[in-house]
């Protein structure tokens, strides 16, 4: 049987790389929508770390309150204010 | 005389028949006592034996008038099978919705978490390509060669819906093909990958922990690749439009119940319908020819082609990164998943013990199927 070499290449070979170029076209965007997605949530929780350590927002940070007078407070318990 | 001998079906036995009815047998002992690939080997060895005993006429169709009791491609279904043939293979709908239920019961998670195996899975392509020209070399038309090479993909529903458009003489024989080389995945990879790999390269240690991906990027990746793929390759659409869909219905998280149905239920129905197509078509006259014979050959070294393209570009790869990929995962870029996965697995626990490379293998694995429908796609465009 007579085979056209010409076609024949041409569907192989070309083939071949628009499988290559499809599968790498992927690639590409799936890691640059992973990168996007990633550097969104580090910028997410960066953004969440600065809020906390705003002193209006952070209500850790607050200045202790003086514990009022207990006439059956310990000195050992002393620790808990400092 | 109630009962006559030439009214029975021993009297239309013929040698073919027989001959057909024991690969049948054959395939169900393979399906059964060693559990390879039961799902399809069942139906498809039942299918054979029944649609070849004679006089019962589940193929039979019609040609300008004339009875065939085997299958003619455009001839009028007149049994029950060429019926169920017509509707479910010829009309492409089988497969398509098996690529449909494949993408319900696909995670893409490992190829997004690490997209450079979407690379691997092309490397694997190269089976196909080799067996095409191969097939080309030894006598075959182009049609029959582009099918015969994407039996080196190991995707069935694809090998199916490429073979009925360019070459649909050839349907069992491909189909039967990709099939059984599906099942002995676990017998054809390990030596290959053997022979294509040192021992040093086969202990290359990988994190087993991908990346968490996020359900944002679950959701996007089908529709993304299903744009891109099909604006690339327009031929594609039906394969890779139904395998994102599947998947989107199973990521979107709020079609859960239509998600079930295309994974379990409906992908049964076809699997069964599938099988017995497949394998009532698998009359003597259409399978019993030499280049049937031909076709299984070159389906195997198309297969083993495509395990060693996936493991050389591992290699390549490995020059150029910094993290090493350990090149066995490569050889998972044929599309029998998870088979191929779980082999490549197995064998790096083998050579490893701390290697758990499942994962890793699962990304070029779907990039596998991926690749495969894009061949397949690529080819109806360029012969059609």
């Amino acid at each position: 049987m007579n085979v056209d070499w010409g076609q024949a290449f041409q569907v192989g070979g070309f083939g071949f790389l628009l499988v290559i170029l499809v599968l790498t076209t992927l690639a590409v965007c799936m890691w640059l929508i992973g990168w996007f997605f990633n550097k969104s949530t580090s910028l997410k929780s960066l953004f969440k770390r600065e809020k906390k350590n705003q002193p209006s927002v952070n209500t850790e940070n607050k200045p202790k309150e003086e514990p009022e007078y207990n006439p059956e407070f310990k000195i050992d318990n002393i620790h808990r204010y400092e | 005389m109630i009962f006559d001998i030439l009214e029975t079906g021993f009297a239309g036995i013929t040698w073919g028949a027989v001959m057909m009815i024991v690969i049948g047998a054959v395939l169900l002992y393979l399906g059964i006592a060693k559990k390879m690939e039961p799902l399809l080997l069942v139906p498809i060895g039942f299918g054979i034996i029944i649609s070849n005993m004679p006089l019962a006429g589940l193929m039979d169709t019609v040609v300008d008038g004339e009875l065939f009791h085997y299958y003619v491609t455009g001839g009028e279904p007149v049994g029950f099978f060429a019926r169920l043939f017509s509707a479910g293979l010829e009309s492409e709908l089988i497969p398509i919705f098996i690529f449909l239920g494949l993408g319900a019961m696909t995670d893409f998670g490992p190829i997004i978490a690490n997209p450079k195996t979407l690379l691997l899975g092309a490397g694997a392509q190269f089976g196909v390509y080799f067996a095409f020209f191969l097939a080309l070399v030894l006598g075959f038309n182009i049609y029959e060669a582009a099918c015969i090479g994407i039996i080196g993909g190991a995707d069935g529903p694809t090998t199916i819906f490429l073979t009925n458009r360019l070459a649909p003489t050839f349907i069992g024989a491909t189909a039967v093909a990709a099939y059984t080389y599906m099942a002995l995945v676990p017998i054809i990879q390990p030596p290959i990958i053997k022979l294509c790999t040192t021992k040093k390269e086969r202990q290359i240690y990988m994190k087993p922990q991908l990346r968490e991906v996020a359900r944002k990027e679950k959701i996007i990746f089908p529709v993304l690749a299903a744009i891109i793929i099909i604006l690339l390759v327009p031929d594609s659409a039906p394969l890779i439009g139904m395998f994102m869909l599947g998947n989107l219905l199973r990521e979107s998280g709020v079609t859960d119940r239509l998600a079930d149905t295309a994974s379990n239920a409906m992908m049964n129905i076809l699997t069964i319908c599938l099988g017995l197509c497949v394998g009532a078509f698998m009359s003597a006259e259409n399978f019993l020819r030499v280049d049937s014979l031909l076709v299984f050959c070159i389906g195997i070294i198309a297969f083993a082609a495509a395990t060693a393209g996936g493991v050389f570009l591992a290699k390549l790869m490995n020059l150029f990164v910094k993290e090493k990929i350990n090149p066995m995962i490569g050889a998972a870029g044929v599309s029998a998943v998870p088979m191929s996965a779980r082999v490549v697995q197995k064998m790096g626990q083998e050579e490893n013990p701390k290697n758990f490379l499942l994962m890793q293998a699962m990304g070029p694995n779907i990039a596998g199927v991926i690749g495969t429908a894009t061949a397949a796609g690529i080819f109806l465009g360029m012969l059609q």
